[in-house]
């Protein structure tokens, strides 16, 4: 008998190539758990229930050209399988298909110089980030935060890109009325810098 | 363009989706409208923001554990020797040849030989494939009868891989386990563009806790 292919796809090294094919993608695949989970021990979960699922899996990442977003993929996939339905807040701010029109007064506004001073805090954003839906929230995160391209983001979360679009729109709108609501200075020109 | 132009245009300026002239038009009218200057001024400010947004950093011991969780999980592929044929096998193994012309339509078959062991111990089964060519992006499947498991695999009843076949002997060294008695297929699928090719070998334990294996049938598809 001459020598026998293996088409079982775990060799001896095969924890050193998985290792060496996802340690440049493991800080990325963190961030974008957190993103999704807003916690960090639940993100190191997540990041692993990946890694143990894509094991078996070694052979056909080691085909994929572009890995990064194929891992963004069955990163989300998990997120929405194993997180996303557990921890769905019960209050929705408001639909996404909610036609809602935010009117924006002038005298709501700061002028251009006050908003040049200020700095939006991170607490402030979170806060109100949390208020989006899931799903606004996601591609918030993806496209404003991440910089994921919403032709990245169409393929990773099965969506049409023009669904994103006007997804992300209404998303904007609510982020920019939610931080005019929690952030009343903003509105009336009384902005100081902060220290974040 | 007019205020509501730009309150509907804005994320297309800030994502740089606006045409040369649009842009023109765009900027002129904030440049003269203070309270879309405001606008405009506000929606940068948090899209500015969020870009900032920080990420805590993981645990220092998190790329560590997680390769190590993998490891745990998957310790048994350092338990199987794959390359040496069946000179290395262990005394309970079963050998499943198929001495077949892979993905071809004509298929030949050994007789397997009759083993026994006792159940909940690892047993190797081993999958012979000849091909008669070399095949890469081969995809590969193996579904398990509902009383049997792969070690290292608690509660899964398929696996799907891709893989190559090379021309000669390509062997599938499965570690199996009854853990019920009780009998089902095994089922291993080779698919290669449109053709696929299903084996099926029956698996049984027996009241004595011994597990037997007949061949079923194979399937040309």
């Amino acid at each position: 008998m001459g020598i026998i292919n293996s088409v079982w796809p775990f060799s001896k090294d095969s924890h050193a190539q998985f290792e060496r094919l996802l340690r440049p993608h493991l800080k990325r695949l963190y961030n974008l758990a957190y993103r999704f989970t807003r916690q960090r021990d639940d993100a190191e979960d997540l990041v692993q229930d990946v890694l143990l699922k894509l094991y078996p899996r070694l052979q056909e990442m080691q085909a994929i050209e572009q890995l990064g977003p194929w891992l963004a993929k069955v990163l989300y996939r998990q997120y929405v399988d194993l997180y996303r339905r557990q921890q769905r807040s019960p209050i929705s701010f408001m639909n996404e298909d909610d036609e809602v029109v935010y009117e924006t007064h002038a005298s709501d506004l700061a002028g251009p110089a006050e908003l040049m001073n200020s700095e939006l805090t991170q607490g402030i954003l979170h806060e109100a980030l949390s208020q989006l839906n899931d799903d606004q929230r996601v591609l918030v995160m993806l496209h404003d935060v991440e910089g994921y391209g919403l032709e990245e983001i169409s393929n990773m979360i099965d969506t049409p890109v023009g669904t994103l679009k006007s997804r992300l729109s209404r998303a904007r709108t609510k982020l920019r009325e939610m931080i005019r609501i929690m952030e009343p200075d903003v509105a009336d020109g009384r902005v100081s810098k902060t220290t974040e | 363009m007019n205020c509501t132009d730009i309150t509907k245009h804005i994320d297309d300026w800030l994502d740089d989706r606006l045409l040369a002239g649009e842009r023109m038009d765009f900027a002129q009218h904030v440049a003269a409208c203070a309270d879309c200057a405001v606008r405009l001024e506000n929606a940068s400010a948090i899209s500015a923001g969020l870009r900032k947004l920080a990420v805590p950093p993981a645990s220092a011991d998190f790329e560590k554990r997680v390769f190590a969780a993998v490891r745990r999980q998957h310790k048994e592929t350092h338990r199987y020797k794959f390359a040496a044929g069946f000179a290395t096998a262990a005394t309970a193994s079963l050998a499943i040849w198929f001495a077949s012309s892979v993905l071809m339509p004509e298929t030949l078959i050994e007789t397997p030989q009759m083993i026994s062991v006792a159940m909940h111990e690892t047993q190797t089964v081993r999958l012979v494939f000849d091909s008669q060519h070399d095949f890469e992006q081969v995809q590969l499947s193996v579904d398990l009868p509902d009383n049997m498991q792969l070690d290292g695999y608690p509660g899964r009843r398929q696996l799907a891989w891709q893989t190559s076949l090379k021309k000669g002997e390509n062997v599938l060294a499965l570690p199996i386990m009854a853990i019920e008695q009780g009998q089902g297929e095994l089922v291993a699928q080779l698919s290669y563009g449109e053709k696929v090719k299903t084996f099926r070998v029956v698996l049984k334990t027996g009241v004595d806790g011994v597990m037997h294996y007949q061949l079923e049938q194979v399937r040309t598809a």
